[in-house]
Protein backbone atom coordinates (compact mmCIF):
# COMPACT_ATOMS: atom_id res chain seq x y z
CA UNK A 1 0.00 0.00 0.00
CA UNK A 2 2.87 2.64 0.85
CA UNK A 3 4.88 1.45 -2.13
CA UNK A 4 1.35 2.17 -4.03
CA UNK A 5 0.33 5.54 -2.83
CA UNK A 6 4.12 6.55 -2.98
CA UNK A 7 3.77 5.67 -6.56
CA UNK A 8 0.86 8.15 -6.65
CA UNK A 9 2.29 10.49 -5.17
CA UNK A 10 5.37 10.79 -7.39
CA UNK A 11 3.06 10.69 -10.05
CA UNK A 12 1.01 13.54 -9.20
CA UNK A 13 4.32 15.26 -7.80
CA UNK A 14 5.73 14.83 -10.63
CA UNK A 15 2.94 16.76 -12.89
CA UNK A 16 3.43 19.52 -10.15
CA UNK A 17 6.48 19.67 -10.35
CA UNK A 18 6.38 19.99 -14.45
CA UNK A 19 3.75 22.81 -13.83
CA UNK A 20 6.18 24.07 -11.17
CA UNK A 21 8.73 24.21 -13.62
CA UNK A 22 7.04 26.33 -15.64
CA UNK A 23 7.17 29.40 -13.94
CA UNK A 24 8.43 32.14 -15.75
CA UNK A 25 8.41 35.54 -14.56
CA UNK A 26 7.03 38.67 -16.87
CA UNK A 27 7.17 42.21 -17.25
CA UNK A 28 4.90 43.67 -14.77
CA UNK A 29 1.86 44.49 -16.75
CA UNK A 30 -1.55 46.30 -14.85
CA UNK A 31 -4.37 44.77 -15.75
CA UNK A 32 -7.49 46.55 -16.67
CA UNK A 33 -10.29 45.78 -13.26
CA UNK A 34 -12.65 44.79 -15.20
CA UNK A 35 -11.58 42.52 -17.88
CA UNK A 36 -13.97 41.33 -20.56
CA UNK A 37 -15.03 38.44 -19.83
CA UNK A 38 -16.97 36.03 -22.40
CA UNK A 39 -19.92 34.88 -21.56
CA UNK A 40 -21.69 31.50 -22.48
CA UNK A 41 -25.37 30.09 -23.31
CA UNK A 42 -26.91 28.36 -20.56
CA UNK A 43 -25.80 24.29 -21.09
CA UNK A 44 -22.77 25.18 -23.75
CA UNK A 45 -20.06 23.00 -23.26
CA UNK A 46 -16.41 24.60 -23.56
CA UNK A 47 -16.44 23.45 -26.94
CA UNK A 48 -19.35 24.59 -28.86
CA UNK A 49 -19.21 28.23 -26.96
CA UNK A 50 -20.43 30.59 -29.12
CA UNK A 51 -16.84 32.96 -29.85
CA UNK A 52 -19.06 35.95 -30.75
CA UNK A 53 -17.76 38.08 -28.30
CA UNK A 54 -20.61 40.57 -26.05
CA UNK A 55 -19.41 43.88 -25.75
CA UNK A 56 -18.86 43.43 -22.08
CA UNK A 57 -16.16 45.69 -20.95
CA UNK A 58 -18.35 48.77 -22.53
CA UNK A 59 -21.56 47.46 -20.33
CA UNK A 60 -19.55 46.77 -17.43
CA UNK A 61 -18.45 50.47 -17.68
CA UNK A 62 -22.31 51.94 -17.88
CA UNK A 63 -23.86 49.47 -15.79
CA UNK A 64 -25.07 50.77 -12.43
CA UNK A 65 -26.29 48.07 -9.58
CA UNK A 66 -29.84 48.28 -8.54
CA UNK A 67 -30.53 48.80 -4.82
CA UNK A 68 -31.66 47.22 -2.46
CA UNK A 69 -34.57 48.47 -0.08
CA UNK A 70 -32.13 49.68 2.76
CA UNK A 71 -30.14 51.74 -0.39
CA UNK A 72 -27.22 48.86 -0.46
CA UNK A 73 -25.83 48.18 -3.73
CA UNK A 74 -27.43 45.08 -4.95
CA UNK A 75 -25.41 41.67 -4.94
CA UNK A 76 -28.15 39.47 -4.25
CA UNK A 77 -28.88 36.32 -6.22
CA UNK A 78 -27.06 32.54 -7.25
CA UNK A 79 -23.85 33.25 -8.85
CA UNK A 80 -21.54 30.53 -10.31
CA UNK A 81 -17.68 29.68 -10.85
CA UNK A 82 -17.52 27.09 -13.83
CA UNK A 83 -14.60 29.20 -15.65
CA UNK A 84 -11.58 27.04 -17.01
CA UNK A 85 -9.60 29.69 -16.55
CA UNK A 86 -6.50 28.39 -14.04
CA UNK A 87 -5.66 29.60 -11.15
CA UNK A 88 -1.84 30.12 -11.82
CA UNK A 89 -0.47 31.25 -15.84
CA UNK A 90 0.59 28.42 -17.00
CA UNK A 91 3.70 28.52 -19.15
CA UNK A 92 2.21 28.40 -22.14
CA UNK A 93 0.89 31.76 -21.27
CA UNK A 94 3.83 33.23 -19.94
CA UNK A 95 3.92 37.05 -20.52
CA UNK A 96 0.28 36.95 -21.82
CA UNK A 97 -2.41 37.90 -19.79
CA UNK A 98 -5.52 37.81 -22.02
CA UNK A 99 -6.03 35.91 -25.36
CA UNK A 100 -7.01 37.09 -28.43
CA UNK A 101 -10.51 35.84 -30.38
CA UNK A 102 -8.48 33.77 -32.40
CA UNK A 103 -6.66 32.19 -29.36
CA UNK A 104 -10.13 31.94 -27.65
CA UNK A 105 -11.65 29.77 -30.41
CA UNK A 106 -8.27 27.56 -31.01
CA UNK A 107 -8.78 26.71 -26.75
CA UNK A 108 -12.83 26.07 -27.25
CA UNK A 109 -11.99 23.34 -29.71
CA UNK A 110 -8.65 21.98 -27.65
CA UNK A 111 -10.94 21.98 -24.49
CA UNK A 112 -13.51 20.19 -26.47
CA UNK A 113 -11.34 17.65 -27.66
CA UNK A 114 -9.22 17.10 -24.64
CA UNK A 115 -12.60 15.89 -22.57
CA UNK A 116 -15.71 13.35 -23.39
CA UNK A 117 -18.82 12.76 -21.23
CA UNK A 118 -17.38 8.92 -21.46
CA UNK A 119 -14.24 9.76 -20.34
CA UNK A 120 -12.47 9.99 -16.72
CA UNK A 121 -13.83 13.03 -14.62
CA UNK A 122 -11.45 16.12 -15.31
CA UNK A 123 -11.53 18.25 -12.55
CA UNK A 124 -10.29 21.93 -12.22
CA UNK A 125 -7.43 23.26 -13.80
CA UNK A 126 -6.03 19.87 -15.23
CA UNK A 127 -8.96 20.64 -18.43
CA UNK A 128 -7.68 23.95 -19.68
CA UNK A 129 -4.06 22.50 -18.97
CA UNK A 130 -4.97 19.48 -20.99
CA UNK A 131 -6.44 21.55 -23.76
CA UNK A 132 -3.17 24.10 -23.92
CA UNK A 133 -0.98 21.12 -24.42
CA UNK A 134 -3.47 19.74 -26.96
CA UNK A 135 -3.74 16.23 -25.15
CA UNK A 136 -6.56 14.29 -23.18
CA UNK A 137 -7.82 15.41 -19.86
CA UNK A 138 -5.69 13.54 -17.57
CA UNK A 139 -7.47 12.04 -14.16
CA UNK A 140 -6.42 12.81 -10.90
CA UNK A 141 -6.21 8.97 -9.78
CA UNK A 142 -4.06 7.50 -12.60
CA UNK A 143 -4.11 4.46 -10.49
CA UNK A 144 -7.92 3.91 -10.29
CA UNK A 145 -9.71 6.50 -12.04
CA UNK A 146 -12.82 8.69 -10.90
CA UNK A 147 -16.11 8.37 -12.77
CA UNK A 148 -17.47 9.51 -16.03
CA UNK A 149 -16.95 13.12 -16.98
CA UNK A 150 -20.62 13.52 -17.05
CA UNK A 151 -20.83 13.72 -13.57
CA UNK A 152 -19.66 17.19 -13.93
CA UNK A 153 -20.86 20.24 -15.10
CA UNK A 154 -19.74 22.24 -18.43
CA UNK A 155 -16.92 24.74 -18.11
CA UNK A 156 -16.49 28.35 -19.48
CA UNK A 157 -14.48 29.55 -20.87
CA UNK A 158 -13.04 33.29 -21.21
CA UNK A 159 -10.32 35.17 -22.35
CA UNK A 160 -8.00 35.68 -19.26
CA UNK A 161 -5.11 32.71 -18.83
CA UNK A 162 -5.04 33.09 -14.79
CA UNK A 163 -7.26 33.76 -11.75
CA UNK A 164 -4.33 35.62 -10.53
CA UNK A 165 -4.38 39.02 -11.19
CA UNK A 166 -0.98 40.01 -8.84
CA UNK A 167 1.54 39.34 -8.85
CA UNK A 168 1.59 40.16 -12.57
CA UNK A 169 2.87 37.10 -13.63
CA UNK A 170 -0.12 35.09 -12.83
CA UNK A 171 1.66 33.00 -10.46
CA UNK A 172 1.75 32.30 -6.73
CA UNK A 173 4.11 34.01 -4.96
CA UNK A 174 7.36 32.46 -3.45
CA UNK A 175 6.67 29.78 -0.25
CA UNK A 176 8.94 31.70 2.26
CA UNK A 177 11.44 29.03 4.24
CA UNK A 178 9.55 28.41 7.00
CA UNK A 179 6.10 27.20 4.96
CA UNK A 180 8.40 25.36 2.76
CA UNK A 181 9.33 23.29 5.70
CA UNK A 182 6.14 22.86 7.26
CA UNK A 183 4.45 22.22 3.78
CA UNK A 184 7.23 18.96 3.98
CA UNK A 185 6.53 18.24 7.38
CA UNK A 186 3.03 17.97 6.66
CA UNK A 187 3.41 15.71 3.29
CA UNK A 188 6.10 13.31 5.17
CA UNK A 189 3.40 13.02 7.90
CA UNK A 190 0.70 12.13 5.68
CA UNK A 191 2.77 9.69 3.75
CA UNK A 192 3.34 8.18 7.67
CA UNK A 193 -0.18 8.27 8.68
CA UNK A 194 -2.52 8.30 5.39
CA UNK A 195 -5.34 7.09 7.04
CA UNK A 196 -4.86 5.92 10.59
CA UNK A 197 -7.66 7.77 11.72
CA UNK A 198 -10.14 10.39 9.90
CA UNK A 199 -7.82 13.00 11.21
CA UNK A 200 -5.64 12.04 9.12
CA UNK A 201 -7.68 12.92 5.89
CA UNK A 202 -8.29 16.93 4.71
CA UNK A 203 -11.00 18.72 5.88
CA UNK A 204 -13.60 18.72 3.21
CA UNK A 205 -13.04 15.01 2.55
CA UNK A 206 -14.16 15.18 6.44
CA UNK A 207 -16.92 16.84 5.76
CA UNK A 208 -15.99 19.77 8.19
CA UNK A 209 -15.50 22.72 5.72
CA UNK A 210 -14.14 23.38 2.46
CA UNK A 211 -13.24 26.94 3.60
CA UNK A 212 -12.69 29.97 2.74
CA UNK A 213 -11.98 32.31 0.05
CA UNK A 214 -12.19 29.48 -2.99
CA UNK A 215 -11.06 29.02 -6.23
CA UNK A 216 -12.29 25.68 -7.04
CA UNK A 217 -14.13 25.86 -10.42
CA UNK A 218 -16.99 23.23 -11.58
CA UNK A 219 -17.26 21.19 -8.42
CA UNK A 220 -20.40 22.75 -6.67
CA UNK A 221 -18.90 26.07 -7.24
CA UNK A 222 -22.33 27.97 -6.48
CA UNK A 223 -22.87 31.04 -4.47
CA UNK A 224 -25.96 32.91 -2.84
CA UNK A 225 -25.59 36.24 -1.74
CA UNK A 226 -28.27 37.55 0.73
CA UNK A 227 -28.51 41.38 1.91
CA UNK A 228 -30.17 42.44 4.59
CA UNK A 229 -29.69 45.81 6.64
CA UNK A 230 -26.50 45.29 8.46
CA UNK A 231 -25.82 41.72 7.25
CA UNK A 232 -24.85 39.87 3.78
CA UNK A 233 -24.74 36.11 3.61
CA UNK A 234 -22.82 34.35 1.35
CA UNK A 235 -24.16 30.49 1.19
CA UNK A 236 -21.88 28.34 -0.66
CA UNK A 237 -23.14 24.82 -1.99
CA UNK A 238 -20.28 22.95 -1.62
CA UNK A 239 -20.32 22.07 2.27
CA UNK A 240 -23.28 24.31 2.41
CA UNK A 241 -21.00 26.75 4.36
CA UNK A 242 -22.93 29.89 5.09
CA UNK A 243 -20.95 33.21 5.70
CA UNK A 244 -23.20 35.72 7.75
CA UNK A 245 -21.01 39.02 7.74
CA UNK A 246 -21.88 42.00 9.46
CA UNK A 247 -21.43 45.21 7.34
CA UNK A 248 -21.58 47.70 10.10
CA UNK A 249 -18.62 49.59 11.79
CA UNK A 250 -18.11 46.80 14.70
CA UNK A 251 -14.42 45.59 15.83
CA UNK A 252 -13.15 41.87 14.98
CA UNK A 253 -13.66 39.43 17.92
CA UNK A 254 -10.91 38.42 20.36
CA UNK A 255 -7.56 37.07 19.02
CA UNK A 256 -8.29 33.65 20.74
CA UNK A 257 -11.21 33.32 19.10
CA UNK A 258 -10.44 31.31 15.79
CA UNK A 259 -13.21 29.92 13.20
CA UNK A 260 -12.75 27.60 10.08
CA UNK A 261 -14.48 30.14 7.91
CA UNK A 262 -12.86 33.27 10.02
CA UNK A 263 -13.92 36.51 11.61
CA UNK A 264 -15.24 38.71 9.28
CA UNK A 265 -16.50 42.51 8.99
CA UNK A 266 -18.08 44.20 5.70
CA UNK A 267 -17.85 47.48 4.88
CA UNK A 268 -19.14 49.50 1.38
CA UNK A 269 -16.33 51.46 -0.84
CA UNK A 270 -18.79 53.32 -3.89
CA UNK A 271 -20.75 50.10 -5.01
CA UNK A 272 -18.23 47.77 -3.99
CA UNK A 273 -18.45 45.38 -1.01
CA UNK A 274 -15.33 45.11 0.95
CA UNK A 275 -14.95 42.12 3.46
CA UNK A 276 -11.63 41.93 5.78
CA UNK A 277 -11.38 38.49 7.29
CA UNK A 278 -9.24 37.36 10.02
CA UNK A 279 -9.13 34.99 13.03
CA UNK A 280 -8.86 32.02 11.03
CA UNK A 281 -8.55 28.59 13.17
CA UNK A 282 -5.25 27.06 13.11
CA UNK A 283 -6.77 23.87 11.68
CA UNK A 284 -7.70 25.56 8.64
CA UNK A 285 -5.86 25.84 5.82
CA UNK A 286 -6.03 28.17 2.41
CA UNK A 287 -3.07 27.37 -0.01
CA UNK A 288 -1.07 26.18 3.21
CA UNK A 289 -2.32 29.61 5.39
CA UNK A 290 -4.17 29.24 8.01
CA UNK A 291 -4.76 31.47 11.66
CA UNK A 292 -2.13 34.17 10.02
CA UNK A 293 -4.43 34.39 7.31
CA UNK A 294 -5.37 38.01 6.35
CA UNK A 295 -8.19 37.59 3.75
CA UNK A 296 -9.71 41.33 1.82
CA UNK A 297 -12.52 39.94 -0.51
CA UNK A 298 -14.03 42.40 -3.02
CA UNK A 299 -17.93 42.48 -4.73
CA UNK A 300 -18.52 43.79 -7.40
CA UNK A 301 -21.62 43.73 -9.46
CA UNK A 302 -20.12 44.87 -13.02
CA UNK A 303 -22.95 43.68 -15.11
CA UNK A 304 -26.88 42.05 -14.45
CA UNK A 305 -25.02 38.59 -14.79
CA UNK A 306 -21.19 39.26 -13.81
CA UNK A 307 -20.02 39.49 -10.70
CA UNK A 308 -16.91 40.55 -10.31
CA UNK A 309 -14.92 38.52 -7.23
CA UNK A 310 -11.62 39.99 -6.08
CA UNK A 311 -9.68 38.83 -2.71
CA UNK A 312 -6.30 39.43 -1.86
CA UNK A 313 -4.48 37.24 0.83
CA UNK A 314 -1.27 37.66 2.72
CA UNK A 315 1.02 35.54 5.29
CA UNK A 316 4.09 36.59 5.56
CA UNK A 317 4.69 33.63 7.41
CA UNK A 318 3.46 31.32 4.45
CA UNK A 319 4.62 33.89 1.25
CA UNK A 320 6.93 36.36 0.23
CA UNK A 321 4.37 39.27 -0.47
CA UNK A 322 0.43 39.28 -0.80
CA UNK A 323 -1.44 38.25 -3.94
CA UNK A 324 -4.57 38.67 -5.80
CA UNK A 325 -7.01 36.37 -7.51
CA UNK A 326 -10.07 37.78 -9.26
CA UNK A 327 -12.59 35.63 -10.62
CA UNK A 328 -15.99 36.60 -12.72
CA UNK A 329 -18.65 35.09 -11.13
CA UNK A 330 -21.64 34.10 -13.66
CA UNK A 331 -25.62 35.08 -12.39
CA UNK A 332 -27.46 32.19 -12.76
CA UNK A 333 -30.74 30.83 -12.73
CA UNK A 334 -30.37 27.81 -11.17
CA UNK A 335 -30.98 26.80 -7.94
CA UNK A 336 -28.22 25.82 -4.73
CA UNK A 337 -28.63 22.51 -3.75
CA UNK A 338 -28.01 21.30 -0.47
CA UNK A 339 -24.64 19.35 -0.07
CA UNK A 340 -25.70 16.85 2.61
CA UNK A 341 -22.05 15.72 3.62
CA UNK A 342 -21.50 13.71 6.33
CA UNK A 343 -24.14 11.64 6.54
CA UNK A 344 -23.86 10.28 3.04
CA UNK A 345 -19.45 10.16 3.56
CA UNK A 346 -19.16 6.33 3.04
CA UNK A 347 -16.30 7.05 1.40
CA UNK A 348 -14.57 7.81 4.84
CA UNK A 349 -15.70 4.58 6.12
CA UNK A 350 -14.21 2.70 2.98
CA UNK A 351 -11.02 4.70 3.10
CA UNK A 352 -10.15 4.23 7.17
CA UNK A 353 -11.64 0.50 6.40
CA UNK A 354 -9.95 -0.26 3.31
CA UNK A 355 -5.98 0.87 4.65
CA UNK A 356 -7.12 -1.40 8.24
CA UNK A 357 -7.55 -4.08 5.45
CA UNK A 358 -4.18 -3.31 3.87
CA UNK A 359 -2.14 -3.32 6.78
CA UNK A 360 -3.65 -6.87 8.33
CA UNK A 361 -2.91 -7.91 4.79
CA UNK A 362 0.62 -6.33 5.31
CA UNK A 363 1.13 -7.96 8.27
CA UNK A 364 0.22 -11.80 7.23
CA UNK A 365 3.01 -11.67 4.91
CA UNK A 366 6.03 -13.66 5.72
CA UNK A 367 8.83 -11.76 6.39
CA UNK A 368 11.23 -11.01 4.29
CA UNK A 369 14.66 -13.34 5.01
CA UNK B 1 10.31 3.43 3.06
CA UNK B 2 11.14 4.20 -0.41
CA UNK B 3 13.40 6.86 -0.63
CA UNK B 4 11.45 9.59 -3.23
CA UNK B 5 13.38 11.40 -5.58
CA UNK B 6 13.83 15.14 -5.06
CA UNK B 7 11.65 16.34 -7.94
CA UNK B 8 8.77 14.10 -6.47
CA UNK B 9 9.69 16.04 -3.08
CA UNK B 10 9.55 19.49 -4.54
CA UNK B 11 6.40 18.32 -5.89
CA UNK B 12 4.73 17.04 -2.95
CA UNK B 13 5.59 19.85 -0.97
CA UNK B 14 4.01 21.88 -3.26
CA UNK B 15 0.92 20.11 -3.81
CA UNK B 16 0.57 20.32 -0.02
CA UNK B 17 1.05 23.58 -0.09
CA UNK B 18 -1.33 24.39 -3.26
CA UNK B 19 -3.56 21.62 -4.09
CA UNK B 20 -6.89 23.35 -4.52
CA UNK B 21 -10.27 21.31 -3.94
CA UNK B 22 -10.77 19.34 -7.16
CA UNK B 23 -13.26 16.25 -5.82
CA UNK B 24 -14.44 15.46 -2.53
CA UNK B 25 -12.31 12.94 -1.81
CA UNK B 26 -9.52 10.14 -3.55
CA UNK B 27 -10.85 7.44 -4.95
CA UNK B 28 -7.30 5.95 -4.79
CA UNK B 29 -7.42 5.77 -1.27
CA UNK B 30 -10.90 4.24 -1.01
CA UNK B 31 -10.57 1.69 -3.87
CA UNK B 32 -7.74 -0.85 -4.92
CA UNK B 33 -5.78 -0.67 -7.73
CA UNK B 34 -4.94 -3.84 -8.25
CA UNK B 35 -8.46 -5.09 -7.85
CA UNK B 36 -10.06 -4.21 -11.07
CA UNK B 37 -13.36 -5.43 -11.89
CA UNK B 38 -16.00 -5.40 -14.51
CA UNK B 39 -19.95 -5.80 -13.78
CA UNK B 40 -22.67 -6.82 -16.03
CA UNK B 41 -25.94 -5.84 -13.37
CA UNK B 42 -29.34 -5.22 -12.74
CA UNK B 43 -30.03 -1.45 -11.00
CA UNK B 44 -31.98 -1.99 -7.99
CA UNK B 45 -32.23 1.66 -6.98
CA UNK B 46 -29.91 4.61 -6.91
CA UNK B 47 -28.85 6.96 -3.57
CA UNK B 48 -28.86 10.58 -5.12
CA UNK B 49 -27.12 11.65 -2.28
CA UNK B 50 -23.80 13.66 -1.39
CA UNK B 51 -20.92 13.68 -1.49
CA UNK B 52 -21.09 11.03 -3.96
CA UNK B 53 -23.77 9.14 -5.45
CA UNK B 54 -24.60 5.33 -4.99
CA UNK B 55 -26.06 2.94 -7.87
CA UNK B 56 -27.02 -0.46 -6.77
CA UNK B 57 -26.67 -3.38 -8.99
CA UNK B 58 -27.41 -6.71 -8.50
CA UNK B 59 -25.02 -8.91 -10.82
CA UNK B 60 -25.58 -12.66 -11.44
CA UNK B 61 -22.78 -14.88 -11.05
CA UNK B 62 -21.88 -18.04 -13.02
CA UNK B 63 -22.70 -19.95 -10.52
CA UNK B 64 -26.54 -18.24 -10.17
CA UNK B 65 -25.69 -16.54 -7.08
CA UNK B 66 -26.59 -12.75 -6.94
CA UNK B 67 -24.71 -10.47 -5.10
CA UNK B 68 -25.45 -6.75 -4.57
CA UNK B 69 -23.05 -4.22 -5.56
CA UNK B 70 -22.81 -0.71 -4.76
CA UNK B 71 -21.00 1.73 -7.47
CA UNK B 72 -19.60 5.26 -6.45
CA UNK B 73 -20.57 8.44 -8.52
CA UNK B 74 -19.67 11.60 -8.55
CA UNK B 75 -21.72 14.67 -7.14
CA UNK B 76 -25.67 14.27 -7.76
CA UNK B 77 -25.65 18.92 -7.91
CA UNK B 78 -24.07 18.71 -11.52
CA UNK B 79 -26.69 15.80 -12.50
CA UNK B 80 -29.57 17.68 -11.79
CA UNK B 81 -28.11 20.53 -13.49
CA UNK B 82 -27.36 18.76 -16.59
CA UNK B 83 -31.27 17.53 -16.48
CA UNK B 84 -31.35 14.13 -14.98
CA UNK B 85 -33.46 13.27 -12.38
CA UNK B 86 -34.39 10.35 -10.06
CA UNK B 87 -35.74 8.60 -13.03
CA UNK B 88 -33.42 9.01 -15.37
CA UNK B 89 -32.14 5.53 -14.01
CA UNK B 90 -34.73 3.18 -12.89
CA UNK B 91 -34.60 -0.07 -11.33
CA UNK B 92 -34.15 -3.13 -14.25
CA UNK B 93 -31.92 -1.05 -16.14
CA UNK B 94 -29.05 -3.30 -16.98
CA UNK B 95 -25.35 -1.41 -16.91
CA UNK B 96 -21.71 -2.52 -17.09
CA UNK B 97 -19.58 -0.80 -14.86
CA UNK B 98 -15.77 -0.77 -14.95
CA UNK B 99 -14.00 0.01 -11.89
CA UNK B 100 -11.72 -1.12 -8.93
CA UNK B 101 -13.17 -2.89 -5.98
CA UNK B 102 -12.75 -1.54 -2.42
CA UNK B 103 -9.68 -2.07 0.13
CA UNK B 104 -11.59 -3.21 2.17
CA UNK B 105 -12.98 -6.42 0.14
CA UNK B 106 -16.64 -5.46 0.01
CA UNK B 107 -18.73 -5.61 -2.60
CA UNK B 108 -18.32 -1.49 -3.79
CA UNK B 109 -16.37 -0.10 -6.49
CA UNK B 110 -15.87 3.20 -8.17
CA UNK B 111 -17.90 3.52 -11.47
CA UNK B 112 -14.63 4.73 -13.97
CA UNK B 113 -17.08 4.37 -16.66
CA UNK B 114 -20.51 3.14 -16.93
CA UNK B 115 -22.04 2.70 -19.54
CA UNK B 116 -25.04 0.43 -20.94
CA UNK B 117 -24.78 -3.10 -22.62
CA UNK B 118 -24.69 -1.53 -26.03
CA UNK B 119 -21.86 0.49 -25.53
CA UNK B 120 -23.18 3.75 -25.22
CA UNK B 121 -22.22 5.74 -21.96
CA UNK B 122 -24.66 5.78 -18.90
CA UNK B 123 -27.13 9.14 -19.03
CA UNK B 124 -25.21 10.62 -21.78
CA UNK B 125 -26.07 8.04 -23.87
CA UNK B 126 -30.26 6.34 -23.93
CA UNK B 127 -30.51 4.14 -20.67
CA UNK B 128 -33.77 2.96 -22.03
CA UNK B 129 -35.79 4.80 -19.72
CA UNK B 130 -35.72 8.18 -22.44
CA UNK B 131 -33.32 9.70 -20.10
CA UNK B 132 -30.55 11.36 -22.33
CA UNK B 133 -33.18 12.32 -24.56
CA UNK B 134 -34.74 14.06 -21.82
CA UNK B 135 -31.82 16.43 -21.52
CA UNK B 136 -32.98 19.59 -21.63
CA UNK B 137 -32.16 21.94 -24.28
CA UNK B 138 -31.63 25.03 -21.94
Amino acid sequence: MASRSLATAASIAALTSVIAAQHVPVAKATPPSNPPALTTPPRAGAGDVSSKRPPAAKAQRSWTPGRTPDGQPDLQGIWSNNTITPLQRPAQWAGKQFLNDEEMAALKKAAAAAVTDDSDAVFGDSLVLAAISNEKGRSFEPSTGNYNNFWLVEREVDNRTSLIVDPADGRIPPLTPEATARAAALAAARRRSPADGAEDRPLGERCLTFGTPRVGAGYNSYYQIVQSPGYVAIVHELGHEVRVIPVEPRSHVGPRLQQWLGDSRGHWEGDTLVIETTNFSPKSSFQGSNANLHLVERFKRVGEKTLNYEFTVSDPTVWTRPWTVMIPLKGTDEKIYEYACHEGNTGMEGILSGHRAEEQAAAAQPARP
Amino acid sequence: MRTLPPAAIAGAILLAAAAPTWAHHAFSAEFDANRPVKLQGTVTKMDWVNPHAWIHIDVKKPDGTVEQWMIEGGTPNAMFRRGFTKDSLLPGTQIIVDGFQAKNGTLRANGRDLRLPDGRTLFVGSSGTGAPDERPEK
